[in-house]
């Protein structure tokens, strides 16, 4: 099966700083990848040049096969969706009319929205559990609801590929689980999800594979359990990590060391 | 009230407001006119109904001297108020207007010149266009100075359109000093706003710019909304950020340039009327932008109409009557939001 | 009324009834000054509302009380009082006066009143505007008369230099004020200086520049401003108190009464060879 979204050698710099350099990722369609990491290893910058949005130094993305820089904007916009983890929406406008948004890519500035459209909004809405809240304005949300919101969004845009940037910091546990559930159900359609997750045991209970980011490489990639116990994590982390397994299924208690 | 409720009540009461107030500024005046007689007047002149009631000099009145003035002010509001909307979506902040785009000194600077070279007395339309034209090289130059390093942040944009507007008021200001005295008077009584002696040539240069301008934005409604969710997600959703920011700008100047060419200096509209349509229509331009222009148009009529009617030596000037109601209401707001942050 | 038209109309073959404007409103000082003596009283529509200030205004309790006394210029009014010529200023704006012809009225706008051959051209121009050649004749008369008599009795004073001051504005060349400093036998230091029109001066130059007389505005606190400047209350001539302060009707009178306004000023710097502040009511 060919890859929806691929990174070849992928190197983007910000400014003077060579962040990623020389990045290999595949996503296929329908799988789930948790991309983990080091602070500032450049997890960040990573799911912003997947999207898209930062051009690279050296190396290609390709989309579909295709390459990035290739792809119309609006196309390219039709099948990624970025949900980043700051939301600077402005506090009046309605969580529909926001999540609304996230059909632009299809329709443009001026065809009026379609029944299609508007079924797609109100499916975001649903699988986000915010219908509740459809026209609230946004400033009056928590900001757990404000980030299904966001996610919301990216789920109207009917994506083949949902990149999401700590999309899981503000929920409590309970929207936690729901998130993860719904990022499933997501890829059951098709969906290619990579999630930037900073808490790595949430990270290795939800991602059927995991990539470590540091120091401008993927340095591990596989399941959580070979990711988090490699060396490269020792290395990455600075802790030694042994999972624990807890019953016969695949759930494991993890646990951090600091290396001597 | 449900919103929607809310909303179409709100656009109807603009919409009826509008053609009042217009009527009541055509009637009243320093020659009052019945209303009666102004809405059969315009009827006779479509050829409908029965002549003119009016004697000969109420016709001269309203038609030379009255319609255009009124045209005018409902088209400087008008504009103004969807300056101020789009302004307010693209640089995010709920305080943003005209005076942000450099647009009102350099007008300045263009009218002093004008003045100065002895133009606005010798010849017609003079100081409007070179008002316009000042306007619209504050604007360029802003555009080259931000543009100068690459492409220009928001805030980038907004410094340069400060430090221009400095500048023009600076160049503004020599001129003033060292030139005779009753030029410095035209030049202020330019500058505090006014519609004296408006005729439709005017209405004319003004309608050419406010017209297709406010059209253009309006159909930049949901851009505007994308962009309003920050440079990254508009970015993500496929918007051309940097390329709609200076579209929406320029097309700011060239609604506002002319606006401020043709009536002065007229603060607070582009603030106060979207700042206080945004709670009762919503936030999406599609209906901001419309319901604002109505408003601002509104707003206006009735400043003029003050400005003419209350003056007992001069007009009040316009700029002044529009600052104090908006003054005191941009104060409001600002407590306003500054208690619930 | 029946007579004065046919009289006009005797008098000016060359008019038309239809032309000649019988009515006129007048929207600046210097004309309702002209007017009053030209016209008669019901053809004068409109004067401006320092027509009757006995500070500004030469004409001051001699405006006929038919004539509306506008006190801004305010087009609705203008057109509602339906004169036949409205009469402006120089200073008047382009587009004013644009928008005064669209609504159908006839303007004569006065100008170049920087000079006493101006002033004497526009009351000539004037009078032909509103049908009365004649009076302005006659007010051409006197002016020249009294402007001759005045030369004729400073023929040979030597001229002390004298600045206006209007902190912190000097009249420079080309300005009715420099006329009168000139008219009254001085020389107008404004000019010396190389300045044009009313512009500021600075207090230096107008220390260093010496001036033998102050020339001021009597009433508007200058003559006390002037003694209390730190560099100007030093000159010779505020010492010494040549300081002249001047009733502001006559200083910015343009019309005809810009040749009294020469001799009062006369009167003050020449004061042996012009005993009397007024010219002599006989003339010419």
């Amino acid at each position: 099966m060919s890859a929806v979204l691929e990174a070849r050698g992928l190197a983007v710099d910000r400014g003077r700083r060579h962040v990623l350099r020389g990045v290999d990722l595949a996503l296929q369609p329908g799988e789930g990848l948790a991309l983990v990491g080091p602070n500032a290893a450049g997890k960040s910058t990573l799911v912003r040049a997947l999207a898209g949005l930062l051009a690279p130094a050296r190396g290609e993305i390709l989309l579909e096969g295709r390459p990035l820089a290739s792809w119309p904007r609006s196309g390219l916009a039709q099948r990624v969706a970025l949900v980043a983890a700051e939301d600077e929406a402005p506090d009046r406008i309605a969580v529909e009319d926001r999540v609304a948004l996230g059909r632009y890519p299809h329709r443009g500035a001026l065809a009026p929205l379609t029944a299609e459209d508007r079924a797609a909004v109100a499916r975001a809405l649903r699988q986000t559990e915010i219908e509740h809240l459809a026209r609230r304005p946004l400033g009056t949300l928590s900001a757990g609801e404000r980030q299904r919101a966001a996610l919301a969004r990216g789920l109207a845009q009917e994506p083949a590929v949902l990149l999401l940037d700590e999309p899981a910091t503000h929920l409590d546990v309970r929207h936690q689980l729901h998130l993860f559930r719904v990022l499933d159900d997501v890829r059951q359609c098709g969906v290619a999800v990579l999630a930037v997750i900073h808490d790595l045991p949430r990270a290795a209970a939800w991602a059927p594979r995991m990539a470590l980011l540091d120091e401008g490489h993927i340095t591990a990639e596989g399941s959580p359990a070979e990711v988090l116990e490699s060396a490269a994590a020792e290395r990455a982390f600075g802790v030694a990590i042994r999972g624990v397994p807890v019953g016969d299924g695949p759930e494991r208690l993890w646990r951090f060391e600091e290396r001597a | 009230m449900s919103e929607r409720d809310r909303r179409l009540f709100v656009f109807a009461a603009l919409a009826v407001a509008l053609p009042l107030v217009l009527l009541g500024a055509l009637s009243l005046g320093s020659v009052p006119l019945p209303a009666t007689s102004v809405v059969r007047s315009g009827l006779a002149r479509l050829g409908v109904g029965s002549p003119s009631p009016l004697p000969e000099m109420g016709e001269v009145i309203l038609w030379s001297v009255r319609l255009p003035r009124v045209l005018i002010a409902a088209l400087v509001g008008g504009g103004l108020a969807v300056v101020g909307a789009a302004l307010q979506s693209l640089f995010r902040n709920p305080l943003a207007d005209a005076g942000l785009l450099g647009v009102g000194p350099g007008a300045a600077l263009g009218a002093v010149l004008a003045v100065n070279l002895g133009w606005a007395q010798q010849r017609f339309l003079a100081m409007p266009f070179a008002a316009c034209a000042g306007a619209l090289l504050a604007l360029l130059l802003i555009y080259a100075i931000a543009h100068a390093g690459g492409r220009p942040t928001l805030s980038g944009l907004l410094l340069t359109g400060l430090a221009v507007s400095a500048l023009a008021g600076a160049g503004t200001s020599v001129l003033l000093v060292a030139v005779e005295e009753f030029r410095v008077r035209t030049v202020l009584f330019w500058l505090a706003g006014g519609l004296e002696g408006r005729g439709y040539e005017h209405l004319a240069l003004a309608a050419a710019f406010v017209i297709p301008g406010s059209l253009a934005l309006l159909l930049l409604a949901r851009p505007l909304d994308v962009l309003s969710l920050g440079e990254e997600e508009a970015a993500a959703l496929s918007l051309p950020v940097h390329g709609v920011r200076i579209l929406v700008f320029g097309l700011c100047a060239l609604v506002a340039g002319p606006v401020t060419a043709v009536a002065g200096s007229v603060p607070f509209v582009g603030l106060v009327a979207p700042h206080a349509l945004r709670p009762l229509v919503g936030p999406l331009g599609r209906h901001l932008l419309p319901a604002s222009f109505l408003a601002g148009a509104v707003l206006v009529v009735v400043a003029d109409l003050a400005a003419r009617s209350f003056g007992q030596y001069v007009e009040l000037p316009l700029g002044s009557v529009t600052a104090f109601v908006g003054a005191p209401y941009f104060l409001l707001a600002l407590r306003g939001q500054e208690g619930r942050g | 009324m029946g007579a004065l038209l046919l009289a006009l109309l005797l008098a000016a073959p060359a008019m038309t009834a239809a032309e000649a404007p019988l009515r006129v409103a007048s929207l600046n000082l210097t004309a309702d000054e002209l007017l009053v003596e030209m016209l008669p009283a019901d053809r004068l529509v409109a004067v401006t509302r320092w027509a009757d200030d006995a500070d500004m205004s030469n004409v001051a309790g001699r405006v006929p009380a038919t004539a509306v006394r506008l006190p801004r210029a305010d087009l609705e009014r203008i057109i509602a009082l339906r004169p036949d010529l409205v009469v402006v200023s120089e200073y008047t704006d382009a587009d004013f006066l644009r928008l005064v012809e669209k609504s159908g009225l006839r303007y004569h706008r006065m100008s170049d009143l920087d000079t006493l051959p101006g002033i004497r051209a526009a009351i000539v121009d004037l009078g032909r505007a509103v049908g009365t050649p004649d009076a302005a004749a006659r007010l051409m008369a006197r002016f020249d008369a009294v402007l001759a008599e005045l030369a004729r009795r400073l023929e040979g004073d030597p001229r002390p230099r004298v600045l206006y001051w209007g902190d912190p504005h000097t009249a420079g060349a080309g300005t009715a004020i420099g006329s009168l400093v000139e008219a009254a036998g001085a020389t107008n230091v404004g000019r010396e200086l190389g300045l044009r029109g009313i512009v500021p001066i600075a207090g230096e130059k107008a220390f260093a520049a010496d001036p033998d007389a102050f020339l001021v505005a009597q009433g508007s606190g200058t003559s006390v401003a002037l003694r209390q400047h730190p560099l100007l209350s030093r000159t010779r001539a505020v010492r010494e108190g040549h300081v002249v302060e001047m009733p502001n009707r006559l200083l910015v009178a343009l019309s005809d009464r810009a040749a009294d306004a020469a001799w009062w000023l006369a009167s003050r710097l020449h004061p042996a060879r012009v005993s009397e502040a007024a010219p002599p009511p006989n003339l010419p």
